[in-house]
């Protein structure tokens, strides 16, 4: 294992390198989206669009764990969620969505420069997190073919609720997680 | 005789603070050896460790300055995992290190790892098991055991690297006497067999009993003494230590006069601030105690005391309603609980939970003071007063703009003593205690204890340890919870003098309760040890128990270590 | 509610299959029964995931909920997919009647592919609820490791489902911790608000999880994690039967594929 490949104190390691780090806050990272994933509320007034609060996890763990815990957090804790709620491995093809949204948040924040100022990090975090969970839940366009479903129906139906819905959760919470690690991020352990 | 471990003069400075944590400290481990470190918390205890098995520089940045052999060998060309075959490094919480869900997988990953063939980790995994006794749990899940379980299945899966020396953080901390000194049993077999040790601990008194062949006394990164026992027992800074009541007695001269006994609060009334009638408490379907007669009265000080997992976090739950009676009947004040709210016992009980952690989520410490106020209705100006109130009353004062601090960056002792400041904010009369001290040093126990009971408007304290003898210096009631049932409910004195209490219950008589035995047959109420000390006459004196070749032995080398 | 993985199929056949092909048959289906539009041919890849079901004994009661949620999830989505918005049902056949608000105009073929979508679903999770009962949580690492996953990420599938349960603690005692501060769950209609009012729950969950795993990842490394060669205790081969079933519906799969591509499964079935 290359020297200083661990500790929160270390520079960033290569993007897609897979140290013990990595897999480790993957892991933990896939839990906590599991398990606080099973909450999920309706916003009053539409029929379909279910606001996940855990989702604001995923671009989370992308930027500040990288692209490979990103996309680990994002697909496996997601798969997890759909075997204990039921739907099996229906809907592989969201968990791959939800896991290409950590990632792309991975990839962005890898070329975003530190910010010192609080409240502009705390801008640019949330916009950077919508743009990859835009980006990554447009692979849920292939229901079109998977559940054979429309062009509009995917649209109306499958993509703009959700990201609606996801992006009201990342915008209030991923910058939250974010501030609180900023300083934390520092120390290693305790 | 082949050198495990030789630190020569070696130095630490962590790059992400710039600050020089350790250093120049000498250390030189031979098979046979059991060396204890101890010292104040902070004082580089672990980033000792950390230096012996490679997470420093490997794992954390650090500028290292000084020497470092592993098995004969310059550390500095060894990787985390060479050094792994030479040096087993056992963490202080079991509930972090464990990776396996199953325990068998748990104790396999180590071989796993190094690439071994099946066959072989098999034998290893039966083996490891049989010598720690856990072949019992081989198909259990990790996630169902109990602390002192956990630290054994950690160990047994240190064990099966087949490590030539154990290294060990705080083993004691979270674990009930008796676990605690069957793992440090396993430890002191290692080392029998031909292993060595070096077991870092606040306990002192604990590990005095596995005779231990060297003590590094750590203050400040540097070594304030190293060498034999008996030594280290007749310079051991009094009160920031914790000896064994023998060497108490034997340097009454130069004990300073006992923390004088918080003032009480004057009864209001006898109606008891918490009673349980009958009482049966559980998750699911599991019942962890029933049929719970007891009444906590509302200026008692009272400690409950009892194995893990015995269910003392269960009983104290029940007085905010975290967990309803399946049977019979808990009441508050005289009232049903189930007729209060969340709010109105929030502001009767100050409820501080195991894991300072657990609740800290503000961006600063001045918003985490004000989150209950707030739910509580309160206005900003009298938050911000009550606030200021709580820091000074645990301290918290000092540590400059604090209030602008992120609580997650605070010390561990800072964090656990904000958590009972939060809890404070919200005008409690009666404070509940879950294991505020695991972990932390002598003085910083005795300086916590000491304030958490004397805060003004707490009527009573109700406080959940393993540590024996704190329960006795600072209660004045003593409740042990065992077995699903409440086994034992007395004064201090009386409990040290109830002899089957300490047979069983996950307790061990500790050298305070054979003292107390000894030498105050029927007395009502403890003196504080040191009194109790003090006033003993000086034929019960002795001196230490000779330990005569490995001392020399070791002080040789203790001299020869600290180059 | 219980986190932990349910190992509800044991002793079946399906249990005493390789992990990895419980893992593998899935995806096969799903390529088998991608993009058909004629109810027919659905309805025979249904019968043998039908049987494939059977074969995992899943007792019934044990996932009575899920199939629940799964039914209503699924028949939420037809409804809106094929009825609602009409547009993917080509209007042959004669007008049975009209939707009300939409307009959409329901005819035998609109029906036809809504049962289309429903059985693929439906059969889809038949397919799938034995990777979620029939593999025991400790053989998923090792099932990825030798389906050609990285070692350590294989070994992050193992170590996810040791959080589980513990991340499950962890989120109970918070709410606990922050109950007796005085914290009551906002249900309030506006999302934002609920939102924030979830923090004091999510973030230090999430925070005291990535605290305690700087020291899982020091005790990996300890225990010299990460090397280049990896013994898995668990031994995986495929036997006869492992093949056979994996060429079956290898061969389903291939089947379906085909019958696409030469276009036998494009149209709605109309009776
Ligand atoms: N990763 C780190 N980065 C920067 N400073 C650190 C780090 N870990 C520890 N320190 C600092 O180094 C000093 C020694 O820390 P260490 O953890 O070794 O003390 P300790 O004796 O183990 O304390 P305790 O008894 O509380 O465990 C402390 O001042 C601590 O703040
Ligand atoms: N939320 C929970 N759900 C189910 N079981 C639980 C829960 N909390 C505790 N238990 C179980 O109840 C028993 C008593 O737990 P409790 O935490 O009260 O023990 P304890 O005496 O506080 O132990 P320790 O000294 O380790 O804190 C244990 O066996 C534990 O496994
Ligand atoms: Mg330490
Ligand atoms: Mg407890």
């Amino acid at each position: 294992m290359k020297p200083e490949s661990a500790g929160a104190t270390a520079p960033r390691e290569p993007l897609f390198a897979i140290s013990s780090r990595t897999v480790v806050f993957g892991a933990v990272g896939a839990a906590l989206y599991a398990v606080l994933g099973l909450f999920s509320f309706i916003i009053p007034g539409t029929q379909n669009v279910t606001v996940r609060p855990a989702f604001a996890l995923v671009p989370f763990f992308g930027k500040r764990f990288g692209v490979i815990a990103g996309f680990f957090v994002g697909f496996v804790g997601n798969v997890i969620i759909d075997l204990i709620q039921g739907s099996g491995l229906t809907y592989w093809n969201w968990s791959v969505a939800n896991g290409l949204v950590g990632a792309f948040a991975g990839l962005i924040f890898a070329y975003v420069p530190p910010i010192a100022g609080e409240a502009l990090r705390l801008v640019v975090t949330a916009v950077g997190s919508l743009v990859a969970t835009a980006l990554g839940l447009l692979f849920v366009v292939t229901d079109i073919w998977l559940q054979g479903i429309s062009f509009e129906t995917f649209v109306t139906l499958n993509y703009v609720p959700v990201l609606l819905a996801n992006a009201i959760a990342v915008v209030v919470l991923t910058p939250a997680l974010d501030a609180i690690w900023e300083p934390l991020s520092k120390r290693t352990g305790r | 005789m082949t050198t495990l471990i030789e630190v020569r003069d070696a130095g630490v400075r962590y790059l992400s603070t710039g600050r020089a944590a350790l250093g120049p400290v000498s250390l030189t481990v031979r098979p046979g050896d059991l060396t204890l470190v101890s010292g104040p918390s902070g004082c580089g205890k672990s980033t000792l460790l950390r230096l012996v098995n490679g997470l420093i520089p490997h794992s954390y940045r650090a500028e290292v300055t000084g020497e470092v052999l592993i098995g004969g060998r310059p550390a500095a060309g060894q990787s985390i995992r060479e050094r792994s075959a030479v040096v087993g490094t056992l963490l202080q919480d079991p509930r972090t290190q464990i990776v396996g869900t199953t325990v068998t997988a748990e104790i396999a990953f180590g071989p796993e790892n190094l690439g071994l063939p099946r066959a072989e980790i098999r034998r290893r995994i039966g083996e490891v098991a049989d010598r720690a006794g856990i072949t019992h749990l081989l198909d259990r899940a990790t996630a169902e055991l109990s602390g002192g379980e956990l630290q054994m299945v950690a160990f047994a899966g240190v064990l099966a690297m087949r490590p030539k020396v154990v290294v060990v953080d705080e083993p004691l901390a979270n674990l009930d006497p008796a676990a605690g000194a069957r793992l440090m049993g396993e430890v002191r077999r290692f080392v029998r067999e031909g292993g060595a040790a070096v077991v870092v601990e606040h306990r002192v008194e604990e590990i005095l009993e596995y005779s231990p062949t060297e003590v590094l006394y750590l203050d400040d990164g540097a070594a304030r003494y190293q060498g034999p026992v008996d030594g280290f027992l007749r310079v051991a800074p009094i009160g920031h230590v914790k000896l064994p009541f023998r060497t108490l007695v034997d340097r009454a001269a130069d004990l300073p006069p006992a923390p004088a006994p918080p003032p009480r609060a004057e009864a209001p009334g006898d109606v008891p601030r918490l009673e349980y009638r009958g009482a049966s408490l559980g998750y699911g379907a599991r019942t962890v105690l029933s049929g719970v007669d007891l009444a906590l009265g509302a200026t008692e000080r009272v400690a409950v005391l009892g194995p893990n997992g015995a269910g003392k976090s269960t009983l104290l739950r029940a007085a905010v309603q975290l967990i309803t009676a399946r049977a019979g009947e808990v009441l508050v004040d005289g009232a049903p609980v189930a007729e209060r709210t969340v709010l109105s016992l929030a502001t009767t009980f100050g409820y501080v939970f195991q894991n300072p952690g657990q609740a800290l989520f503000s961006p600063t410490v001045r918003q985490e003071l004000a989150f209950g106020p707030r739910n509580l209705g309160w206005d900003d100006a009298r938050i911000a007063e009550e606030s200021a109130t709580v820091l000074k009353a645990m301290l918290l004062d000092r540590e400059k703009d604090i209030l602008d601090r992120p609580p997650r960056t605070l010390s561990f002792g800072q964090q656990r003593r904000l958590t009972v400041a939060l809890a404070l904010a919200m005008r409690p009369r009666t404070l509940v205690l879950d294991e505020p001290t695991a972990g932390q040093d002598l003085r910083t126990t005795t300086e916590f204890m000491g304030h958490a009971l004397a805060t003004g408007g707490v009527e009573s304290v109700y406080f959940i340890t393993h540590d024996v003898d704190l329960a006795l210096t600072y209660a004045d009631r003593v409740v042990v919870v065992d077995g699903g049932r409440v086994v034992a409910d007395a004064a201090p004195a009386a409990l040290a003098r109830a002899a089957d209490v300490w047979s069983g219950a996950g307790l061990r008589a500790t050298s305070l309760v054979r003292a107390v035995r000894e030498h105050l047959p029927g007395a009502e109420d403890l003196p504080h040890p040191f009194d109790l000390a003090r006033g003993l006459p000086s034929l019960t004196r002795s001196t230490p128990p000779p330990r005569k070749e490995p001392l020399h032995e070791t002080r040789k080398r203790g001299r020869d270590g600290a180059a | 509610m219980d986190v932990t993985p349910r190992y509800l199929g044991a002793g079946s056949f399906l249990s005493r299959r390789d992990p990895r092909v419980l893992l593998v048959v899935p995806a096969l289906y799903l390529v088998a029964v991608a993009g058909i539009d004629d109810l027919r041919a659905v309805l025979a890849c249904a019968v043998v995931a039908l049987l494939y079901y059977r074969a995992a004994g899943i007792p019934w009661r044990g996932v009575r909920a899920n199939w629940a949620f799964m039914l209503t999830f699924s028949t939420l989505i037809v409804v809106a997919n094929s009825v609602l918005t009409g547009a993917d049902t080509r209007t042959t056949g004669d007008e049975l009647f009209t939707v009300p608000l939409t307009g959409t105009v329901i005819t035998w073929a609109t029906l036809s592919y809504a049962a289309t979508l429903l059985v693929r679903y439906v059969s889809l999770a038949m397919v799938g609820f034995p990777v979620a009962f029939n593999i025991a949580p400790s053989d998923l690492g090792v099932a990825f490791a030798r389906l050609g996953l990285s070692q350590r990420l294989a070994y992050g599938v193992d170590l996810t489902f040791r959080f589980l349960p513990s991340t499950w603690a962890a989120f109970r005692e918070t709410i606990d911790a922050q109950r007796v501060r005085g914290y009551e769950h906002s249900h309030s209609r506006n999302p934002l608000r609920r939102l924030i009012s979830l923090r004091p729950v999510v973030i230090p969950v999430t925070v005291n999880a990535l605290i305690d795993a700087e020291d899982t990842t020091n005790a990996m490394d300890l225990r010299g994690f990460g090397g280049r060669h990896r013994t898995w205790m668990r031994e995986l081969a495929f036997d006869r039967t492992d093949l056979l079933v994996l060429g079956g519906f290898a061969a389903l799969a291939a089947g379906m594929v085909a019958a696409r591509v030469l276009g036998l499964t494009e149209h709605v079935w109309v009776p």
